[in-house]
């Protein structure tokens, strides 16, 4: 694009600018978990002198954000699993298996995409007491599978409809199995789609919680937010510890997101420009 | 003709696991919410019918009036202010080279990724009185005087939630018109700058016209994702001061657990689906236009 050099440079300071306004309230937390509550009353603004690792081990074992982190990998990981499966083979089921009535599915899992959990919480949480779920991990990984499925389904849809049906069709002549095909030849060229479902659904789940405070307030188990939200409460001024808190529940995304962030953008846009 | 009969077997097959549970837990809820709406029940005893009484009672109660109120506020302004936003970075970044532009929107694209809960307490930091940073840094500049009590003062409780919104929900803003932007030939754009054209003419009336899809994908996706309220709201105020900032979901969850009256929240509920589908649909036809082949 046309540019000179001096309008380059102003681009670059605004941007600049919005980059610190995004990276320091996250930089701060990091920062304020390594001091010690005195130290931070004294400096606010700079690095640690001794990095306070004592706050992690008081936020993990005290706050018990130890426990809640291992209840939340729990949750997180089958419903990742889980909703990939399902969604998946649902998905190539609609794009490609000439279910009958495909197009009205396909519109009616739109829609429950769009649906607030609002509209659908009270029910869910009398379902869950009726099938004796209560208090239990599959109290939250069953509700979470079935919410998280729709937009899976649709995005994988949106992608398998991309592969061209020549390749289908030539593996059918070679005498493949509909299963073989789909789990052999398929499903690796959909990478991108897993991996941005994969992405929104660990995201989307990892730091939930209205469901989450409606069905576990009784409960003694908790999720990583519920437990942070629930120590923010109990110890308001204690900042070391805390930020030692929240930063173990940023750091898994942190890292989930340098290793996924290459197909993000295919995943973004692919699944969503053709829909 | 064999051939379909046998995939369409599969097919179904292969649908059959995730529509049960999506039955379970969407499908039918919706309906029971629906039903439980015109009831009277306290989640004890046997409901009772009781008509339009919940619909009345939430239309009526100021607390649910004002969550009602504050949740179209929130999803309305943080989608404008996150959608503007996110158009700018989309736009600025445009203009940079390939790889300074792909470190730019890594960055800019990060909040979207944290979870709410957090990015709640991380501003819960940012605005405390004493010890926050946005305090402190006004100290810092000499401006002390504007120092707030951010969070729990009238006047700025919800002007910083939205904030802290629209610091989430730009990203992806950015990263959907961004796409877009550069599918764009550049030809088109050349041409008009030989017009004499500046950069802002020339996306006023090329770029922004000819991604207006993307733009009204990008608006109704963000729209759809700031209606759910409940975790900013509940990690940074609690929907106070004195339920100055509570929305939907919060005064739903106490209407029901707290109050016991099952019927009133099923009823909100209810209300708030309408809500949120009259928005987009209001938001579908301001946007819409004709779209362009290029």
């Amino acid at each position: 694009m046309n540019t000179n050099r001096a309008s380059l440079w102003i681009i670059r300071i605004v941007l600049i600018l919005f980059v610190i306004m995004v990276i320091y309230p996250i930089f701060f937390v990091l920062l304020t978990s390594l001091k010690t509550t005195s130290e931070f009353y004294k400096n606010i603004w700079l690095l640690p002198k001794n990095p306070a690792w004592g706050n992690y081990a008081y936020a993990w074992n005290i706050a018990k954000i130890g426990d809640y982190f291992f209840t939340s990998v729990i949750i997180v990981s089958i419903t990742v699993a889980a909703t990939l499966i399902l969604s998946a083979f649902a998905g190539y089921g609609l794009a490609r298996l000439n279910v009958p009535a495909a197009d009205t599915i396909v519109i009616v899992i739109f829609l429950l995409s769009m649906l607030p959990s609002e509209s659908i919480l009270m029910p869910s949480y009398l379902l869950i007491s009726k099938l004796g779920f209560t208090g239990r991990y599959s109290s939250i990984i069953i509700p979470y599978i079935s919410w998280g499925l729709p937009l899976s389904i649709y995005i994988y849809r949106n992608f398998f409809m991309t592969v061209p049906n020549e390749i289908l069709e030539a593996a059918r002549i070679d005498g493949c199995r509909e299963t073989g095909i789909f789990l052999r030849i398929i499903l690796p060229v959909v990478r991108p789609a897993t991996v941005t479902n994969a992405i929104f659904i660990f995201l989307g789940w990892w730091g939930e919680m209205l469901w989450a405070s409606v069905e576990l307030s009784a409960s003694q188990l908790k999720t990583l937010p519920l437990g942070i939200t629930a120590f923010m409460q109990s110890s308001g001024t204690d900042w070391g510890p805390l930020c030692a808190a929240s930063a173990i529940i940023l750091v898994p995304v942190i890292v989930f997101f340098l290793f996924t962030q290459k197909y993000l953008v295919a995943g973004l846009t692919g699944g969503a420009v053709k829909g | 003709m064999k051939m379909k009969q046998r995939t369409m077997r599969t097919g179904v097959l292969y649908l059959i696991p995730a529509v049960l549970f999506v039955t379970l837990f969407s499908v039918i809820p919706f309906f029971w919410n629906f039903v439980l709406s015109f009831q009277k029940w306290d989640g004890f005893g046997q409901p009772e019918a009781a008509g339009l009484y919940n619909y009345l009672s939430v239309l009526q109660n100021p607390l649910s009036r004002r969550a009602f109120g504050n949740s179209i506020l929130y999803a309305f302004s943080s989608t404008f202010g996150g959608v503007v936003l996110g158009l700018i970075f989309a736009v600025l970044i445009l203009r940079l080279s390939q790889k300074e532009g792909s470190f730019f929107r890594l960055i800019l694209y990060s909040p979207a990724m944290l979870p709410t809960a957090v990015v709640g307490i991380m501003f819960v930091f940012f605005f405390n009185p004493e010890m926050g940073l946005l305090n402190n840094f006004l100290r810092l500049v000499g401006l002390g005087g504007l120092q707030h009590v951010w969070l729990q003062e009238k006047g700025t409780a919800m002007a910083c939630i939205i904030f802290v919104a629209i610091w989430k929900c730009a990203g992806s803003v950015m990263m959907l018109t961004f796409a877009a932007l550069q599918g764009v030939p550049r030809s088109l754009y050349e041409s008009s700058y030989l017009d004499g054209a500046g950069f802002l003419q020339q996306m006023r009336s090329i770029g922004f016209p000819l991604i207006r899809p993307m733009i009204l994908l990008a608006t109704i996706n963000t729209l759809g994702a700031q209606f759910k309220s409940y975790d900013l709201i509940f990690t940074m105020t609690q929907g106070g001061p004195a339920d100055l900032t509570t929305t939907v979901p919060i005064v739903m969850k106490k209407t029901a657990f707290i109050f016991g009256s099952f019927g009133s929240a099923a009823a909100m509920g209810v209300l708030f689906t309408i809500v949120v589908a009259v928005s987009i649909l209001l938001i579908r036809r301001i946007l819409r236009g004709e779209s362009y082949e290029y």
